[in-house]
């Protein structure tokens, strides 16, 4: 997995390349923590291959990791793991661009 | 009595009134249980002569009724939503005297997982009976078996007690949470998690707070939880994440990784500060390993863990025991209390049988296997060994209510039947009428792990009517399998054990009704997952259930996406 960060206003925004599974989803939950974005979060999943449990859970802690922090919205989400969203209710929890 | 009340903590205090006091009450429940008819003919008599004059007492004449027969004659066998249209007019219009006299300080948020959760009015009578149950008898119990030298604090306490406050002014929350918060001001002088992981913000890792808080304690005496696996997880989360926890405990800092609001950080920031001393002995403890049990190392003074270890909860208190508890402790098993009421109460520490307590609400059982109402009994006609489901009438509105979950009678105590919880009756797998129920479910499961020799994180199980014959579909996460077991080899095994069981699947295995199951394997922390996002959602962690049976299609559509890949 790779994770490509740019800016977008004051807002972080992170494109997430590959597969976000139990090996690589604590990548991501350090870089968003250790990065400590502050002013809101875009998850870009425009290459976002493939989700499993355990990615499911960093993008739910992140969610409310940004509660108070700007908020965290996803955008861009591939056929494939949009319907993991959809049946994990994921999409009732996240924000969808 | 070799100990001067004078020089006891309040909390401690508290403990030794809780004891005399409950002695009292364990007392007369011993003399109830020669008589228990006589009792709760008298309960009966007291709830319909108070609510003779509500809106569903004159309904049904509550003034006029004089006897059991009379009762079960006039009064109708209901269910939640014969109350719904009342409930809805006392929340949200103040309305009172409509199903109850009695004052309705609390409603109690049922535990619905993936559902609309219900509203039971909970009255302070009914506060009065838990608490008198739940704090005094249990504390006397404790002490007759253990002494006292338990009753001082601290306590690790994992019941959770988020509150909302309804229109009316009532509580609303899990009845849990309203027992743990009787206690008052008394709760931060005895517990170790702090007043921000009791009433958490749902942003918040409580999870965290709960085991962090308890390690940093070395003089804990007793765990006390709703269900045995919130226990088990937080060992759990102890293990994965000793590192940090000891580090923060060392330093007097709470990880950044930690979720929490910045006011709620800032407010356990304050109360927390450097233990270089205790974090090197939970260092020197960790390192050593997780292969011994480490609780007893951890806290040395621990003697009781409490929590409910029995129907879908006995194979994590098997986990519990074996991972990290070892053999050392003793355990109370706190009986069924669910939203409704109390029903049963144990009589003695480390037996998972528990009393129908007589005083508590007027009994009424049909038995499951019939599910007829018109078989119902009260209890001195119940058989031991056979199933039943309560209807109670309760000091708080209901009437006759079926509450659906089947207990068994286990025994007799005096004249007095012993019952043990075994499942929600519209919990089972039911296609062709074979009721195959979670605890047939489990028993298969744990046979077949015994057999083969692997172990699970969790389990569930959902009805295949989509080919021909009909089949069962097991998902497990798996916790470690042997090189070159396959799933086809624990299919076959555990449908084996299935037939065993449930004979009445066995049967209709034979005749070619049911096809061999199914096992398909969910990915690496799945139930955690469904844990954390049900929490996200707002429901209680200390009600939150294994979901085992898969009845409803959003949960199967939530389990069957997050399959391992290639199934």
């Amino acid at each position: 997995m790779e994770i490509i960060e740019s800016k977008e206003g004051n807002r972080t925004v992170l494109r997430i390349v590959g597969r976000l599974d139990t090996t690589t989803a604590p990548d991501l939950d350090s870089y968003i923590r250790s990065n400590q974005v502050a002013d809101g979060l875009v998850l870009d999943l425009s290459e976002l291959e493939y989700i499993s449990s355990a990615g499911l859970r960093v993008l739910l802690a992140a969610n409310k990791l940004m509660v108070n922090r700007g908020g965290m919205s996803v955008r861009n989400v591939q056929d494939m793991v949009m319907e993991v969203l959809e049946a994990t209710g994921f999409t009732d929890v996240l924000t969808m661009e | 009595m070799d100990i001067d009340p004078s020089k006891l903590t309040p909390m401690g205090q508290l403990n030794l009134k809780n004891y005399m006091e409950g002695k009292a009450v364990l007392e007369k429940l011993e003399e109830m249980t020669k008589d228990p008819m006589r009792y709760n003919t008298e309960v009966l008599m007291k709830i319909l002569r108070d609510n003779k004059d509500t809106e569903y007492g004159r309904k049904y004449g509550f003034a006029d009724i004089h006897s059991i027969e009379e009762y079960q004659k006039r009064v109708p066998i209901t269910m939640y939503d014969d109350y719904a249209g009342y409930i809805y007019q006392m929340t949200e219009e103040g309305k009172t005297d409509l199903i109850t006299s009695y004052h309705v300080g609390h409603y109690a948020k049922s535990s619905g997982t993936m559902g609309n959760p219900k509203r039971i009015p909970v009255s302070d009578e009914s506060v009065a009976i838990l608490d008198r149950y739940n704090q005094q008898v249990r504390t006397a119990i404790q002490c007759e078996a253990l002494g006292l030298g338990w009753i001082e604090p601290p306590v690790i306490n994992l019941i959770e007690a988020p509150m909302t406050t309804l229109k009316n002014g009532a509580t609303y929350g899990a009845i849990s949470g309203r027992i743990v918060l009787s206690l008052g001001e008394h709760l931060k002088l005895f517990m170790t998690s702090p007043q921000e992981a009791l009433v958490p913000d749902p942003k918040t890792n409580t999870r965290y707070l709960h085991a962090r808080f308890a390690l940093m304690n070395r003089d804990v005496t007793m765990v006390v939880c709703s269900y045995i696996s919130l226990t088990l997880e937080i060992m759990q989360y102890i293990e994965k994440e000793w590192r940090m926890l000891v580090r923060d405990i060392e330093e007097g800092t709470i990880d950044e990784s930690i979720k929490m609001p910045d006011e709620v950080r800032r407010s356990l920031e304050a109360k927390v500060e450097p233990m270089p001393e205790r974090a090197a002995e939970l260092r020197a403890i960790f390192e050593k390993g997780f292969d011994e049990p480490v609780m007893p190392r951890i806290w040395p003074n621990m003697v009781i863990i409490v929590g409910i270890s029995t129907g879908g909860f006995a194979d994590y208190l098997r986990r519990l025991k074996e991972k990290y508890a070892g053999e050392g402790f003793r355990y109370l098993f706190p009986g069924v209390t669910a939203s409704e009421g109390l029903f049963t109460n144990p009589l003695a520490m480390d037996d998972v049988n528990a009393i129908v307590v007589p005083d508590s609400m007027f009994y009424e059982f049909i038995p499951v296997d019939t599910g007829d109402p018109a078989d119902i009994v009260t209890m001195d006609k119940l058989e031991v060994g056979r199933l039943y489901e309560i209807v109670a009438t309760n000091f708080s509105g209901f009437y006759r209510y079926r509450m659906r979950d089947a207990l068994k009678v286990t025994g007799m105590h005096n004249s007095t039947p012993l019952m043990e919880f075994q499942y929600r009756i519209d919990q089972c797998l039911d296609m062709t009428g074979e009721k195959t129920t979670e605890v047939a479910l489990r028993e298969a499961l744990e046979r077949t792990e015994r057999s083969l020799g692997f172990d699970v994180i969790d389990f569930s199980a959902y009805p295949d009517a989509s080919g021909d014959p009909l089949r069962y579909v097991y998902l497990l996460e798996p916790d470690g399998m042997p090189e070159g077991l396959t799933r086809e080899e624990i299919a076959e095994e555990l449908n084996r054990n299935l037939c065993d069981t449930n004979p009445q699947y066995g049967y209709k295995f034979e005749k070619g009704i049911f096809g061999r199951l199914d096992v398909k394997y969910v990915q690496p922390e799945t139930y955690l997952l469904y844990r954390d996002l049900a929490i996200s959602k707002g429901t209680a962690s200390s009600q939150l259930k294994p979901p085992h049976i898969l009845n409803n299609e959003m949960q199967r559509r939530f389990f069957l996406a997050l399959l391992e890949e290639g199934q």
